[in-house]
């Protein structure tokens, strides 16, 4: 029974969300302002996450205020570090009444061949109240005077600076 | 003429010779290897000593291992002994095979019941020692430890209590000050690497994608030495790594220096020819933070556009640090690595802060590593061979540097202290 759903789960393909997504690439930055508007593709997932053990921090959205919590520290930080390009997995939670989404700002880079100056960066889709998301990031440069990270929540006043030595 | 009576004791005692004297050898082999491993564990120089702890959690795993070692050692001489009293007394003499049963209850429940109880109390030992080391909740200090082939990366991220206003970022050897309770947060770039500094606490595996927590406190000033211990390709023998204890006073100096502005070495000196090749070859992958290009421009190094894994070493203040290469090296020649690692504790601080001054430097090594790193340390580094990685390096490549150029280098990378 398991054998012959498998095979047929396999030869359906993709699910059609991911598809959808994957093709849009609606979640960088770079195409879209990734604000409080929803997007069809905002609301496929059931913002459900089953990964707790592979997060490096968790943002959370409550009272509208937002606030970071790091792996193994118990109290709530303001700023986020983690090293430069490694892949990170970050939690968002939001505890607010409204669909929040978290977004990643990881600056602008250049396009070398064509000169063009882009931003940099990412955002989980539009999360219920109670609900989670998990945005992974991987910043390829370090952050500078120049150029500051940090995560934001459109609707929500503050950030949390994300810092990459 | 000998009888053939004569004749087939003879033979017989012939084999039985020549069986006690290969026994003999193969004993006299086996006596030679324990004594060789007995013998080992008195090396005085043994740096990595899992027996010798100097922080609170490798205490509290040596607590556990020297009521473990002594229940098992009983346990595994006495199996061994009675197993090899029975191979002896039972062997093949051409006796008559003994008359055969099956099951004794009583033998039975006895033999489940003593390794159960022998189990419970290892158990009850065992499970309070991995709680107690788990706890993070009184931590007084985080650092973000990040696992590469083949080297180790140390973030500090700002906290005020510890005086870091501005994260530090370094490689090979962590320093952090003594009597603080310190919280890693591994986690890896490439492959699983793991964590083990011996004398401070027991091993942690760094995996991408996760963060792992491993809590190091240590007791007094010193530096100890560690070894990835999760095997992660070519040079996983040479990723090794230091923590470096400083009193909390010669902590703040060592942080102090850490965030000490860039200083470009003054113009007509050698070392300034150096910055010029460090900008040309080495800032591909190499950050040193505030360093700038002739304009002026800020230079961010790119690693990711050239290492597969996506970084290198940042080399700010690589003089501050006592090796290079993922540890492998020392940056100290021999009698003034030996007068740091030998400091009483009193005295430890000065020297470590002291660095890498002209007279000290192992430039033997650092010249060699320039002229061609691949082959001082195993790594996928010939250009001819990244096809799997895209064209990126794992690992340090030959840049064919001039000797000139490496002349400038050392001068240059002498002024980052």
């Amino acid at each position: 029974m398991l054998v012959v759903a498998g095979i047929a789960f396999t030869a359906k393909g993709e699910r059609h969300e991911l598809l959808e997504v994957a093709k849009a690439d609606e979640y960088n930055i770079k195409n879209r302002e990734c604000g409080a508007e929803s997007a069809p593709t905002d609301h496929l997932a059931n913002n459900n996450v089953s990964m707790r053990a592979s997060i490096a921090a968790t943002i959370t959205v409550e009272d509208g205020k937002v606030y970071a919590q790091l792996v193994g520290i118990p109290t709530k930080v303001d700023s986020v570090l983690i090293s430069r390009s490694t892949d990170t997995n970050i939690l968002f939670r939001n505890l607010d009444e409204e669909e929040r989404r978290l977004i990643v700002n990881l600056g602008t880079q250049k396009i070398s061949t064509t000169g063009v100056v882009e931003k940099v960066g990412t955002c989980t889709q539009l999360t219920g109240k109670g609900q989670e998301n998990v945005l992974t990031l991987r910043a390829a440069k370090p952050s500078t005077p120049d150029q500051q990270f940090s995560f934001t929540v459109p609707g929500i006043t503050g950030e949390i600076k994300l810092v990459v030595p | 003429m000998m009888d053939h009576k004569s004749q087939m004791t003879s033979e017989k005692e012939m084999k039985t010779l020549t069986t006690m004297k290969s026994s003999r050898r193969v004993i006299a082999g086996l006596a030679g290897v324990s004594a060789a491993l007995f013998l080992s564990g008195c090396a005085t120089n043994a740096p990595q000593d899992t027996w010798k702890p100097k922080g609170e959690n490798a205490a509290k795993i040596d607590t556990l291992q020297k009521i473990v070692f002594p229940i098992a050692g009983i346990v595994g001489v006495l199996v061994l002994a009675l197993g090899a009293y029975i191979f002896i007394k039972f062997r093949d003499q051409g006796q008559e095979i003994p008359s055969q049963s099956h099951g004794k209850p009583v033998v039975e429940i006895v033999l489940t019941i003593i390794p159960a109880l022998i189990l419970s109390v290892v158990g009850v030992f065992t499970f309070r020692a991995i709680f107690d080391l788990a706890k993070t909740e009184d931590t007084q200090m985080v650092i973000n430890v990040t696992g590469q082939q083949w080297w180790w990366e140390y973030d500090y991220p700002a906290q005020a209590a510890q005086g870091i206003d501005q994260p530090i970022i370094t490689s090979g050897q962590l320093v952090i000050p003594v009597g603080t309770k310190v919280l890693l947060r591994e986690t890896s770039r490439d492959v699983i690497h793991s964590y083990w500094i011996p004398a401070l606490n027991g091993k942690k595996d760094a995996v991408p994608g996760r963060i792992h927590l491993l809590r190091l406190q240590a007791d007094e000033p010193g530096i100890y030495a560690g070894q990835c211990t999760e095997f992660c390709g070519l040079s996983h023998a040479n990723m090794r790594m230091e923590a470096v204890a400083l009193s909390k006073e010669d902590f703040a100096k060592w942080v102090a220096n850490q965030q000490r502005e860039y200083t470009s070495p003054a113009e007509g000196t050698l070392a300034k020819e150096g910055e010029t090749v460090f900008l040309n070859q080495c800032t591909r992958c190499h950050q040193v933070n505030g360093i700038k290009d002739a304009s002026g421009k800020a230079i961010i190094a790119a690693p990711d556009e050239n290492v597969w894994a996506g970084a290198a070493p940042n080399l700010s203040h690589l003089m501050s640090r006592n090796t290079f290469a993922g540890a492998m090296f020392d940056l100290l020649i021999k009698d003034c690595r030996a007068s740091v690692w030998k400091a009483p504790s009193a005295d430890f601080g000065a020297k470590y802060l002291g660095g890498v001054t002209e007279s000290c430097l192992n430039q033997k090594d650092l010249r060699a590593w320039l002229r061609n790193a691949p082959a001082m340390k195993p790594m996928y580094a010939d250009p001819a061979k990244l096809k799997p990685t895209g064209g990126k390096y794992r690992g340090m490549p030959n840049l064919n540097l001039t000797e000139d150029d490496i002349d400038k280098l050392v001068a240059y990378l002498l002024t980052l202290k």
